[in-house]
């Protein structure tokens, strides 16, 4: 018998809350692991608070924010070093770097260098941004030799071969990074949140939830971070 | 034109040609480097030698359109407001909005030769630009193109014979002039039985 894709994910969920019932059980303490039940009843407490949309509304506007700065100044770096490759050679230390530092690392510089507000846009900003970059540079470098001979030929100018041919194919490669960029943009933020305890943020009520030792509202509150994240990469998705 | 000790790796050697005539037609067999010749007349390969041409507008062996513009966006950003006027001499303009995705080889091929037209350039460069056009249309493309000067790559020697003022019959590599007629007057017969011994596809 064959099962249908949607079957064996829902299959999975099942499977999943189903285990986590039975652990939560096992432990039999709340404060270390809430069961689903629990669980639910703390998002309920949380979603009927109306401050908490505020919080959603303003985390998901700093994630958006980090987001459009990332893929701005990401494709222009991009398009740099795609079209200069002495000025690919120079970056590299720096995409390298912003590759491989510790989030954490790069939000404790935020924190001295900005002040607490700005971090979390700033780091969801840094991490996203290699992916921009990345994508727009292979873009530039994988464009179709012929089509560029053809445009050199025809004295196509510059701003013309930008506009008609370079974005458009580098929009089928930004779409792929922007899916990608997405969830980390909102792990990024939420980290960032957290350790600079910024005001009115999801990060700070996971940061609050931990303190107060209500672990089924950590639960919750990371619950809903992970609905907005999978909301947002299925909304552009779907705009892409 | 002048072609004076055109050298690019193996394929063409030392390769010299002088000629007061703007339509020249050039025939041989496949893999021999007509082509490269011509991508060194137009300046797309580092060679050595000299090539003393005027300006020019290519039509590449294959169409070369950007799949994402329409059929006339394709045209316009090359030529601006003249592309509605040879998409209509082409015979395209109902399928204007089209992708190139959507053309058959045919149209694909007719566009990119409509681009060469439009495009100001003293010479055509034409690679075979009547690959997969029917008959009724080549013969309206032929007429557009006998106005201009050109120099015109084909297999099939019946066009050549009917466009051009000299031919050049070529073979390689190293590409190599086996004869140059400066008429195409009467000779027919002999190209055939020339390009015939090659086994080449002629008419």
């Amino acid at each position: 018998m064959r099962i249908s894709t949607g079957t064996t994910r829902v299959l999975a969920w099942i499977i999943f809350i189903f285990t986590w019932t039975i652990i939560a059980l096992l432990v039999n303490n709340g404060l270390y692991l809430p069961s689903p039940w629990e669980t639910l009843l703390a998002l309920k407490g949380i979603l009927v608070q109306k401050q908490t949309y505020l919080i959603l509304g303003l985390s998901t506007l700093r994630v958006t924010l980090g987001l459009v700065l990332a893929l701005t100044i990401g494709s222009f770096l991009g398009l740099l070093g795609g079209f200069n490759r002495t000025v690919s050679i120079l970056l590299t230390p720096l995409e390298s770097l912003l590759k491989s530092v510790p989030v954490v690392s790069f939000i404790m510089l935020a924190l001295l260098w900005i002040g607490s507000r700005g971090v979390p846009i700033f780091i969801s900003f840094l991490m996203t941004m290699p992916i921009f970059w990345s994508a727009v540079e292979a873009s530039v470098k994988q464009a179709d030799p012929k089509l560029l001979e053809m445009m050199d030929v025809f004295s196509l100018g510059f701003y013309k071969k930008l506009k008609y041919f370079y974005l458009p194919w580098a929009a089928g490669y930004l779409k792929l990074a922007i899916r990608q960029a997405v969830g980390l943009a909102w792990k990024a933020a939420v980290a960032a949140e957290v350790l600079s305890n910024t005001p009115l943020s999801l990060g700070r009520k996971i940061q609050e939830s931990k303190v107060y030792l209500e672990t089924a509202d950590l639960f919750a509150w990371t619950l809903l971070l992970l609905l907005f994240s999978f909301l947002m990469e299925r909304l552009v998705r779907h705009e892409a | 034109m002048k072609l004076e000790g055109l050298t690019f790796k193996d394929i063409v050697e030392d390769f010299s040609l002088e000629t007061s005539s703007k339509k020249l037609v050039i025939l041989g067999p496949s893999g021999c480097g007509k082509t490269t010749l011509l991508r060194l007349i137009m300046g797309l390969e580092d060679y050595e030698g000299r090539v003393d041409l005027g300006s020019f507008s290519p039509c590449f062996q294959e169409p070369r359109l950007i799949p994402w513009l329409s059929v006339e966006e394709n045209l316009s950003i090359i030529v601006g407001s003249n592309a509605e006027k040879w998409l209509k001499l082409v015979g395209l303009y109902e399928d204007r909005n089209k992708k190139p995705g959507e053309l058959s080889g045919g149209m694909a091929q007719r566009l990119s030769l409509a681009r060469a037209l439009a495009y100001p350039g003293e010479y055509l460069i034409l690679d075979e630009p009547f690959s997969g056009i029917d008959l009724a249309r080549k013969t309206e493309l032929k007429a557009l193109i006998k106005r201009r000067n050109f120099i015109l790559v084909t297999h099939d020697l019946a066009d050549g014979l009917e466009l051009g003022q000299e031919v050049l019959l070529v073979d390689g590599p190293p590409l190599r002039i086996k004869k140059h007629y400066k008429t195409t007057d009467g000779i027919e017969e002999e190209v055939r039985n020339l390009l015939g011994n090659e086994k080449e596809p002629t008419l």
